[in-house]
């Protein structure tokens, strides 16, 4: 009898604090875009940046990345083209220089599909016949990126580079 | 009335039904018959829940000394609203299934102790009013989305322990407890979504395993009584 009371009120007192599921993010969150930093010269060779900041077109608030070699790229899941903005800060290498910002615009293209992955994750898009390409400026000679190269097709996870960035 | 329920206390504390065998009359009745009645929690969660329409009816019949059968049915309709997502669901659900009383009742009470086993069912459809795609960064502001999407003709099906009391307070009116676990084991799912709530099974967490407690209120129509002789 005393085991059966004890039973009721454990039971009601776990049943009365209606704890829900937690999200543990990772592979149950929209991915971003994974990019590898890459030397331009010795491609083999990762190189850091000692600064990158990132604008997406359209869009005023700014993303920086200091001392990285690889960077995370959101993309609007509403439309099927994402355009950012990649600012590079070359430090000076004679004291006394001003630091140099150089720009390449990268925009990336691509579809969406959203579903459903729990109550407590909501919703997570994946992005399929993803294409990213390097818009020329060899015009304004402000140019920081040689080249990048796509790595997949398919965004499904941020757990590896989607593509290769040399400079 | 509290002299019957502290007679009840008493009997559970002695525990045994031969500690005064020696005052036991002849001989006394067992009342058979159909007990109805309805959970109380189900109902008062209406005034306080603004997120919750419900309630539950339910009737017992005694089939001999120790075993009833025993059915629950009743409406749920229950909104809820997280960091994700808000939906409400909304249908009927029907128990059935037989309680055996292991109270050893003096006398003429006519108390339980019991333990029971149902099949649950529910027909429902459930509403996704908003919901919000995780980007992790929130660079883009994306906002929530209303699709307003109704999944009809969803089901769920599933087994239940209970254990409870039911008191006799005054002659023929009963008030009960009863804790429930519930093991869902068929289900059919909304389209791209996915069933949060079941109505007479409750909310739905990451497992197949859900809980729940009722008070209940119920009153016996007699129908027979059997004379128990002692010897």
């Amino acid at each position: 009898m005393k085991k059966f009371w004890f039973l009721a009120c454990m039971v009601i007192g776990i049943s009365a604090c209606e704890k829900d599921d937690i999200c543990e993010g990772g592979t149950s969150e929209t991915p971003n875009v994974v990019i590898n930093l890459y030397d331009g010269f010795d491609t083999e060779q990762l190189k850091v940046a000692t600064k990158i900041a990132m604008i997406a077109q359209g869009f005023s608030d700014t993303i920086f990345y200091k001392n990285t070699n690889k960077i995370e790229v959101p993309l609007q899941i509403n439309t099927n083209e994402t355009q950012w903005s990649l600012l590079l800060y070359v430090p000076p290498t004679v004291s006394g220089n001003d630091t140099i910002i150089k720009q390449n615009d990268v925009r990336f293209n691509y579809e969406t599909h959203e579903f459903y992955v729990s109550k407590a994750c909501g919703y997570k898009v994946d992005f399929y016949n993803f294409n990213a390409n390097l818009i020329s400026n060899d015009s304004t000679g402000n140019s920081w990126i040689h080249n990048i190269s796509n790595l997949t097709r398919e965004i499904t996870s941020d757990d590896h580079a989607h593509i290769n960035l040399y400079y | 009335m509290i002299m019957r329920i502290l007679i009840f206390i008493i009997s559970l504390l002695i525990g045994g039904s031969n500690s005064f065998a020696q005052e036991t009359p002849k001989s006394y009745p067992e009342i058979y018959g159909l007990r109805v009645g309805g959970d109380l929690v189900k109902v008062s969660r209406n005034f306080w829940d603004k997120d919750y329409k419900g309630f539950e009816i339910h009737a017992d019949y005694r089939y001999n000394k120790s075993w009833y059968i025993a059915a629950e049915a009743g409406f749920e309709e229950r909104f809820k609203s997280d960091d994700q997502l808000s939906f409400t669901t909304s249908g009927t659900f029907l128990k059935i299934g037989a309680d055996r009383n292991f109270h050893q009742n003096w006398l003429d009470m006519n108390n339980l102790i019991y333990v029971g086993a149902r099949y649950g069912l529910s027909l429902h459809n459930q509403t996704l009013h908003s919901f919000r795609v995780n980007t992790g960064s929130g660079y883009f502001n994306e906002d929530l989305q209303y699709p307003e999407l109704k999944s009809d003709g969803l089901s769920a099906h599933w087994l239940e322990l209970v254990f409870g009391i039911k008191a006799e307070i005054v002659d023929n009116l009963f008030l009960g407890l009863n804790v429930r676990f519930n093991a869902l084991i068929a289900q059919k799912q909304p389209e791209g979504f996915e069933n949060l709530y079941y109505p007479g099974y409750g909310q739905k967490y990451s497992g197949n395993i859900g809980a729940g407690f009722g008070y209940t209120v119920s009153y016996l129509i007699p129908m027979k009584k059997k004379i128990i002789l002692k010897d």
